[in-house]
């Protein structure tokens, strides 16, 4: 089964750097750039510690719960040394979008250089068609009606602005431009004096018009605004399972299982919670999400758990060892008892000590045991 | 998420079977995310000439947060190298392995550290509690608390 889920995700188009032709190095080491190196998937969230390095944030976040040093080079992390990297969370979408297309161009230009020189040309002119038709680089495109280069266009003709693109008479270009690209009509109305302070008024209250609503909304949007706080840390060892409980529920998460189950589950919790919020407010998962992917995650705990609990041939195996152990271990409180009854009683203690129901609580602490160290 | 790993794994894979292996290592078996196994042997000059080991990894779901348990195999007629830092019976006293283990590095990066480990050996042979460790060794490398003392080797 297991080599069968090998084939179906091989099989799967799992993005890799390789895909990119070998002619082009600086492609895969592009494409490798943004991928996170731990989950080496592209960057979710990503958050940069204070040397600089950048990793998902729930990547980091799990990492930094066991060792709290940045995994590249080591030096010392904490949560609370996360910043959001928003500009390398913009390249990710951005390059998420174009890779299909750079891919492809990637792709023609390796066919096309392992044909023959002939369908050079035919590419070429497709290429250029574009900018030349903006920009009047190319000679041969120039059609008759276009002003001829270096020629300056009269004073009433359209042009655009060469900073800001706005389009207006090459006339009033100089005092648009002279005017850090102002509408040339509230420019006008500059300088006829009067109505200067009505213009700043509107541009103060342009400026200001961001403040205003938050303030006002503020029991309206209480809640919602409590969805973009990190939630702190827990001592979880000074609450109480009922503080627990109140905790977990207040949102809206299940409230079963005993007291290490609720622990880690809460950890759990905000540690999607906070890496959630590492992400643009556009990229968010909603809370729902959030739910699902606890859940999730719980059941393949379970999962695990359950897989390694079965694999009791070890005790099976050795339960003959196990036996003479025990019973070598106790021949002194044998010893008083009548011989008859030796061997029941060598059974019996040698059942309490290797017993499969306790093979539960052995495996949830060596399973701690890796996580923790 | 389990499904990290995987990804995760497979991915490595893939890079492995596009690109290759570093010279001297080779993978073996890869038939799901849970062992690999690759040979490895010392190129150039070295104890270790001629000398082919076989590396076995395997992966837990928490991987890479979690380190692979990494260690020579002793069975089917392979050997574990004599090396100061090798048990008999395959267990690997390394700290990448084990606490300076780093969720970035890769199967590769292992290999390539654990060749390099061999190449600059200068004296064949095994660790002085060697017996005493082999006997009560658990299953899982990763389940003994080793300690780093020697960084020269």
């Amino acid at each position: 089964m297991n080599s069968n889920k090998l084939a179906v995700l091989l099989a799967q188009d799992i993005p890799d750097s390789t895909d990119f032709p070998k002619k082009a190095p600086f492609l895969r080491q592009l494409d490798d750039s943004v991928c996170c190196t731990i989950c080496s998937k592209y960057y979710e969230g990503p958050v940069s510690l204070l040397c600089g390095h950048s990793f998902c944030s729930m990547c980091i976040r799990e990492n930094l719960s066991i060792k709290p040093h940045c995994p590249a080079c080591r030096q010392n992390a904490t949560e609370g040394n996360l910043r959001p990297n928003l500009v390398l969370e913009e390249i990710v979408s951005a390059w998420k979008l174009s890779r299909p297309y750079v891919l492809d161009l990637a792709k023609q230009e390796e066919a096309r250089a392992a044909e023959p020189a002939k369908k050079k040309r035919r590419l070429s002119p497709s290429c250029v068609a574009g900018p030349s038709r903006t920009s009047s680089t190319s000679s041969k495109d120039s059609s008759p009606s276009d002003p001829p280069e270096g020629d300056v266009p009269k004073p009433d003709s359209i042009v655009n602005c060469p900073v800001c693109d706005r389009r207006l008479k090459y006339k009033e270009i100089n005092t648009h431009m002279d005017n850090n690209c102002a509408p040339i009509s509230s420019v006008s109305a500059a300088k006829s004096g009067a109505p200067t302070s009505k213009t700043q008024k509107t541009q103060w209250s342009d400026l200001m018009r961001g403040q205003p609503p938050k303030s006002k909304g503020k029991g309206k949007d209480k809640a919602a605004e409590d969805d973009d706080y990190p939630l702190p840390k827990v001592s979880y060892d000074t609450l109480k399972e009922k503080q627990l409980r109140d905790k977990l529920a207040e949102h809206g998460l299940p409230t079963t299982g005993d007291r290490p189950v609720l622990t880690r589950r809460h950890q759990r919790w905000t540690m999607q919670w906070n890496a959630n919020l590492d992400k643009s407010a556009a990229k968010r998962q909603t809370k729902a999400e959030l739910r699902a992917d606890l859940k999730k995650w719980e059941e393949q705990r379970k999962n695990k758990k359950e897989k390694i609990t079965v694999d009791d041939s070890h005790l099976k195996t050795h339960r003959e060892d196990f036996k003479k152990l025990v019973a070598a271990a106790q021949p002194v409180k044998a010893k008083p008892a009548v011989p008859e009854s030796s061997p029941a009683a060598a059974r019996s203690s040698s059942v309490a000590p290797n017993p499969p129901p306790e093979s539960d609580i052995i495996v949830v602490d060596s399973d701690d045991e890796i996580g923790d160290s | 998420m389990a499904s990290i790993a995987s990804r995760r794994l497979a991915k490595e894979l893939s890079e492995i079977k596009s690109e290759g292996c570093p010279v001297g290592i080779n993978l073996v078996k890869a038939d799901d995310f849970a062992t690999w196994w690759f040979t490895i042997e010392v190129m150039g000059e070295s104890l270790y000439e001629a000398e082919v080991h076989t590396l076995q990894f395997r992966f837990d779901a928490q991987y890479p947060i979690s380190s692979p348990a990494v260690q020579f195999v002793v069975t089917e007629g392979r050997e574990s190298p004599v090396h100061p830092h090798v048990y008999s019976n395959g267990h690997i006293c390394a700290s990448i392995l084990g606490n300076e283990w780093s969720p970035v590095l890769s199967v590769i990066a292992v290999c390539v550290t654990l060749q390099s480990m061999l190449a600059s050996c200068k004296k064949k042979e095994r660790p002085p509690d060697n017996d005493r460790y082999v006997r009560n060794a658990p299953e899982n490398p990763k389940k003994t608390q080793f300690e780093y003392h020697d960084d020269t080797v």
